[in-house]
């Protein structure tokens, strides 16, 4: 149980327990009944609108059984792949009615449930019937899992079923193969407005920004192969078609976008620093940037770090990107400007303990090119000064001064 | 008020009588609905009990039973209950638990070992990634999963090394932490599955120690407990989670020992027993596990030695000849 307190039991509570007690037999009857009729059902290979419903209603009280899921995917597949339905019937989900009477009117007449197959339904429907009659389905599906999405946003099985759902979902008429993507990234961006940090929603944000991109490759497959590579590593490996990278690079670009106004409305957002850390590399890479150019990059995203910085000196987020940005290529006239700026952080925030780990390890590294270029004092000075650094850190931080007295115990080492 | 043991120490005879009396709660709601962690929960109640020094509470042809009970006859795995399809989470689980009962023989004798080698082999994608099942989510979980139960099931010179190697490096992040996949952000969990996996295959040089040892590091929180991510709210399976993987990376003493051990006592019940996530929240098997399995690696007196990279009494892994080199306080 995450997160759920204890209440202490008292003669009152005691009531009130067995009166939840009772209340709870009735409950788990009804629940071991819908149990038993499932597993029933699945055991005897049942794989009709019956058994569909089935589903819905013990997924609706316990979303987490992912045996259920997987039998409710066999079952659309089945239905996808041997017949459609002849019928509406009382316990039909709701959704599909009107396909049904739809493919009523259709010249022949209802194919019969037990006998047709995959072969034979060409005959008595177009391919535009089936995928109406797909659409019908996995729309109601997509509606199912949004609503259970919303009261249970971190069970990986909803999220899951849903992603297949969208998979199988066939477009409709001429409409952009790419549509049902873009309109998913409404219901994630609405996710991510309630939790910004829910890494549920980032991971499917990215799965489906991946999926838009797959569809700008020309020639291959909507789900690539898992052997491809993937957006946006796209940006860094592939041999280019230049209008498929400058496809990939608006939408990288678009993705950035996005995660620097997560960044702004809260600079401890980490997934989306995270988010920036996995996608500006790759657009520098596309953008065939040589050091120098990826330099000025950095030079720039500095310039975001350092507002976040001084909004909120304690906020890790911020320090263990920054030191990223620092440590991909040193470079010492940045090592020089970073160092400057920290220290006049330090004077407003004197017991930063962020403020003196980044010097720490700044000075450190600015140490190695003074050190290469001559000046044996100023390399002295730096290292003398990141040592006082990390005593101070040792007091000021003690439950981690382990860590502290092994980067003293290194420093200046492997120079 | 004054202060109660349960701030200072482990309440071993409750919470084995908290976890022995889990399975006695066969008509509630609650076990009802959670059929499907139904083998994990085994795992963790016998693993707490092992780490406790009261493995018999649970008897061994039942749990024995219980867990072929489980076998996947289509699929060819582990579910988490009967008649539940096999996922690799539960097939873990149930080779962990056969593990502690010295019985791994039996899936010989049954001829399940060979069809069990293929259902998890058949699990990892051409990218080296692994998916829980064959419906296709792909998760460093369940490579670890798979990665840990072929070496218990002395299987692992079947394992592609270097593909599985490469994937999970791919899943590194600027932080020096691992992600679910490839691009997705550092975890604690994800960091524990990702370096214990590195650990069995003998790949821990490819890994950055000081810098996740950095990020690990800076997840204990001024109360002594230990958070999942930046900015997030600590938790008593973090304990275990991040503790672990310092011990793998030998950074075991980068966080204070003292407080951390004081937080996991202080989420103890001590009246209706077990462990919660948190002070005074409603206790779970999951939590009382890693609970107790973190305060054995921080060296808790009177606890058996569990073994960071799988999670299970050292003395078991040590027989099965597949121990790992990590740090342990003494």
């Amino acid at each position: 149980m995450h997160g759920v307190k204890r209440e202490k039991p008292t003669a009152a509570s005691e009531e009130a327990r067995l009166a939840r007690k009772s209340k709870e037999a009735v409950k788990l009857a009804a629940y071991k009944e819908i149990e038993s009729k499932v597993f029933q059902a699945k055991k005897d290979r049942w794989y009709d609108d019956e058994s569909l419903q089935l589903t819905t209603n013990i997924l609706t009280l316990n979303p987490e059984l992912y045996t259920v899921w997987n039998f409710r995917r066999t079952i659309l597949l089945h239905i996808f792949g041997t017949r459609l339905p002849r019928q509406a019937s009382s316990h039909d989900i709701e959704g599909s009615k009107d396909i049904f009477s739809s493919l009523r009117e259709s010249p022949s007449d209802s194919p019969s449930a037990s006998s047709s197959s995959a072969g034979t339904k060409g005959k008595e429907f177009s391919s535009r019937d089936v995928n109406e009659a797909k659409r019908s389905y996995l729309e109601t599906d997509l509606e199912l899992t949004e609503h259970a999405l919303r009261a249970h946003p971190k069970v990986y099985w909803i999220w899951n079923h849903r992603l297949w759902c969208l998979e199988e979902l066939p477009q409709a008429g001429d409409q952009d193969p790419g549509l049902k993507w873009k309109v998913e990234m409404g219901l994630v961006d609405k996710m991510l407005q309630l939790d910004p940090r829910n890494f549920h929603g980032w991971d499917y944000r990215r799965t489906l920004t991946s999926r838009v991109a797959s569809l700008m490759r020309e020639g291959e497959s909507e789900r690539e192969s898992s052997t491809g590579i993937e957006f946006p590593r796209t940006l860094s490996e592939l041999a280019w078609d230049p209008e498929v990278k400058a496809l990939h690079l608006e939408l990288a670009k678009k993705e950035l976008d996005y995660a620097l106004r997560k960044i702004e409305s809260n600079f401890s957002n980490f997934s989306a620093w995270h988010q920036r850390s996995k996608l500006l590399p790759r657009v520098w890479d596309a953008r065939g940037l040589d050091e120098d150019g990826r330099k000025q990059e950095r030079i720039k995203e500095l310039e975001l770090v350092k507002q976040a910085m001084y909004t909120d000196p304690s906020d890790q987020s911020v320090w263990i990107y920054h030191s990223w940005l620092i440590e991909q290529v040193p470079s010492r006239d940045i090592l020089e400007e970073e160092i400057q700026a920290i220290e006049e952080l330090l004077e407003l925030e004197p017991d930063s303990k962020w403020c003196m780990q980044s010097l720490a390890n700044y000075k450190v590294l600015l140490s190695k090119f003074v050190g290469s270029e001559g000046g044996e004092g100023v390399e002295e000075n730096l290292l003398s000064s990141a040592r006082s650094h990390l005593e101070k850190l040792k007091d000021i931080d003690p439950d981690r001064r382990a860590r502290y007295q092994y980067l003293l115990d290194n420093l200046g080492r492997g120079r | 008020m004054q202060p109660t043991d349960h701030e200072t120490e482990l309440l071993i005879p409750l919470h084995v009588s908290y976890i022995k009396a889990l399975d006695t709660k066969v008509d509630s709601l609650a076990y009802h609905l959670t059929t499907h962690l139904r083998m994990n929960g085994v795992y963790w109640g016998l693993t707490a009990l092992e780490i406790m020094g009261e493995p018999q509470v649970l008897d061994k042809d039942q749990l024995v039973r219980f867990v072929l009970s489980c076998w996947d006859d289509q699929n060819g795995g582990f579910g988490s209950f009967p008649n539940h399809d096999s996922h690799i989470l539960s097939t873990l689980s149930a080779i962990q638990i056969l593990a502690m009962k010295d019985s791994l023989h039996v899936l010989e004798e049954r001829g399940m070992k060979q069809t069990l080698v293929s259902f998890i082999l058949s699990l990892q994608t051409p990218s080296g990634s692994f998916q829980g099942d064959k419906w296709g989510e792909e998760d460093t979980r369940f490579l670890y999963c798979s990665v840990s139960a072929l070496a218990l099931l002395g299987e692992l010179d079947k394992l592609d090394r270097k593909r599985t190697v490469d994937h999970i490096l791919r899943c590194g992040n600027f932080d020096g932490g691992f992600g679910r996949r490839e691009g997705a952000e550092s975890h604690s969990g994800q960091v524990f599955v990702c370096v214990a996996a590195l650990s069995i295959l003998e790949s821990l040089d490819k890994v950055d120690v000081d810098k996740l040892g950095w990020w690990l590091c800076e997840r204990q929180l001024d109360n002594g407990g230990l958070n999942g991510r930046p900015q997030k709210l600590e938790d008593v399976c973090y304990s275990w989670w991040v503790l672990s993987s310092l011990s793998m990376i030998k950074r075991l003493d980068w966080i204070n020992a003292e407080k951390l051990s004081a937080f996991i006592l202080s989420a103890q019940d001590p009246e209706g027993g077990g462990i919660a996530d948190r002070p005074d929240n409603v206790t779970d098997v999951f939590h009382t596990n890693f609970g107790v399995a973190g305060l054995s690696l921080l060296g808790y007196r009177g606890l058996k030695q569990v073994d960071p990279t799988y999670c299970l009494p050292s003395e078991v892994v040590q027989k099965l000849g597949i121990e790992r080199d990590y740090q342990r306080k003494r």
